[in-house]
């Protein structure tokens, strides 16, 4: 039995029109995660205002507005950044969903793997900036943080599951 | 029943197949390892970052990671932070000193911190004579340099955006009381001043100089000392004008209470330093405005500054 499921399995995995969940659960991911990013964009231009705890660690208007909260010495907020990155991100997903050779093909496959990591190395950054440097944490940055993650972690198990073309 | 997997494909199979469903049959512990031995081997075929253990590894990595932060932020301790009310208060004080206080204080028996160079004018964004501070958020002397340059540059224009901080609590006069340049700005139809703090408070990286700042800095100060103060290629300072201790304990408002009397150590030391500053701006703005560069407190440092 458990032999005929393995095999039942691979032969999913060979079928590139199969759509696996890791696409849509990223999709939906990178949706969310880019509804949060822009209302800390609007937020940090002073077009919403920014719910959230203040005055103890967790005080997202510190972490908003820190020195940290701007690209560089641009006036451009990070989380146009992270706008971005989940718009690229659940692109990606989207046009693997939508083109069955993208699905298997490694090419798409391996950038994905890139942004995910490159999305997840800002994050652990940002993390220590809010642990470390300003000892404050912001909780919409957090759900932004973990969906970053959840990405990532999504990104990897497609891969993993996911039977090359050449196989 | 065959233990092998797979479809029969020809009668050789068949064939080949029949004594080994028979030995099953005689045998079947011995079976039963051959089929495990073979799902090892198909396992250790794969790619290693196919293994189940990949997620759950790297989650477990992510988990250490943050306790790594979290116990590296409760070793380094925040900044004191202060409420906007204090923020504003302050401020207030270091920036709108009366000339007379200037003036009572003078050179405050320091000696002139200032060295002239000989170099070609160094212009600022604005065309005006520049005033270039290098400096970090953590450092302590840069923190008491900070109220002595505020104070002076508030006599040829106006600063926005200077917020408090204290320099790092890791090393020599830990948590001095100081201001932060790194989101202000600053406007004067005199002199251009611009500020570049390299690190914050715990040392990481925050502004950079431009390649030809770098080059400023490494030419005048080949130690690499900050703070590093240029006015306008006419002068330079490196380190505090005066000694910290004079801010040792002290609070933002308790320094900035002292400010208002000439008489106090607090007060000699920022404002008879400022003086210099002050002097050595109006040599690079040839004397302009003239109701500061022409006030005693200003003329009594310059008389010290050579050049």
């Amino acid at each position: 039995m458990a032999l005929r499921s393995e095999a039942q399995a691979a032969a999913v995995h060979a079928q590139p029109s199969v759509v696996r969940w890791e696409l849509p659960a990223i999709i939906t991911a990178s949706v969310v995660g880019l509804a949060i990013s822009l209302y800390l964009t609007s937020a940090h231009y002073d077009q919403v205002a920014l719910v959230c705890s203040v005055g103890g660690i967790i005080d997202c208007g510190s972490v908003t507005h820190s020195a940290y909260s701007e690209l560089g010495a641009t006036s451009l907020p990070i989380s146009a950044l992270g706008s971005a990155w989940f718009a690229l991100a659940g692109g990606l997903a989207i046009l693997r969903t939508a083109n069955p050779a993208w699905r298997v093909a490694s090419g798409p496959a391996l950038a994905q793997l890139l942004v995910g990591a490159a999305g997840l190395g800002y994050v652990l950054y940002l993390v220590y900036v809010e642990l470390v440097q300003l000892h404050r944490v912001c909780e919409w940055c957090t759900a932004v943080h973990v969906l970053v993650l959840a990405v990532f972690l999504l990104t990897v198990k497609h891969a993993q599951e996911a039977q090359p073309a050449s196989d | 029943m065959s233990a092998t997997p797979g479809r029969r494909r020809s009668g050789q199979a068949a064939a080949t197949n029949a004594p080994q469903a028979a030995n099953a049959q005689a045998h079947p512990d011995r079976t039963a390892r051959r089929a495990r031995d073979r799902g090892r081997g198909a396992r250790s075929r794969q790619p290693w970052w196919r293994g189940p253990w990949l997620i759950p590894a790297i989650v477990g990595l992510l988990v250490l990671v943050v306790v790594g932060l979290l116990i590296a932020g409760r070793q380094q301790s925040a900044a004191p932070s202060a409420s906007q009310a204090e923020t504003a208060q302050v401020v207030a004080a270091v920036t709108s000193i009366p000339a007379s206080t200037f003036d009572a204080v003078g050179s405050g028996g320091l000696t002139n911190p200032l060295k002239p160079v000989q170099l070609s004018p160094l212009t600022g964004p604005n065309g005006h004579p520049e005033v270039l501070y290098v400096g970090a958020e953590y450092c302590p002397y840069c923190a008491s340099e900070r109220w002595s340059l505020i104070a002076a540059l508030s006599r040829f224009g106006t600063f926005n955006g200077l917020q408090l901080t204290t320099s790092t609590d890791a090393d020599v006069y830990p948590n001095t009381p100081t201001f932060t340049f790194a989101k202000s700005s600053y406007s004067s139809q005199y002199v251009d001043f611009v500020p570049v703090e390299t690190e914050t408070r715990s040392r990481a990286p925050l502004q950079a100089m431009t390649p030809a700042q770098q080059q400023l800095f490494n030419q005048l100060n080949p130690s690499g000392s900050i703070p590093f103060t240029d006015v306008g290629n006419r002068y330079t300072g490196v380190g505090s004008g005066y000694p910290n201790d004079v801010l040792a304990g002290k609070s933002w408002t308790d320094i900035a209470a002292a400010l208002s009397n000439p008489s106090s150590p607090v007060a000699r030391a920022i404002l008879g330093n400022a003086n210099y500053i002050t002097a050595a701006i109006c040599q690079a703005t040839g004397g302009q405005p003239s109701e500061v560069c022409a006030a005693p407190g200003a003329v009594q440092a310059k008389a010290q500054l050579g050049g």
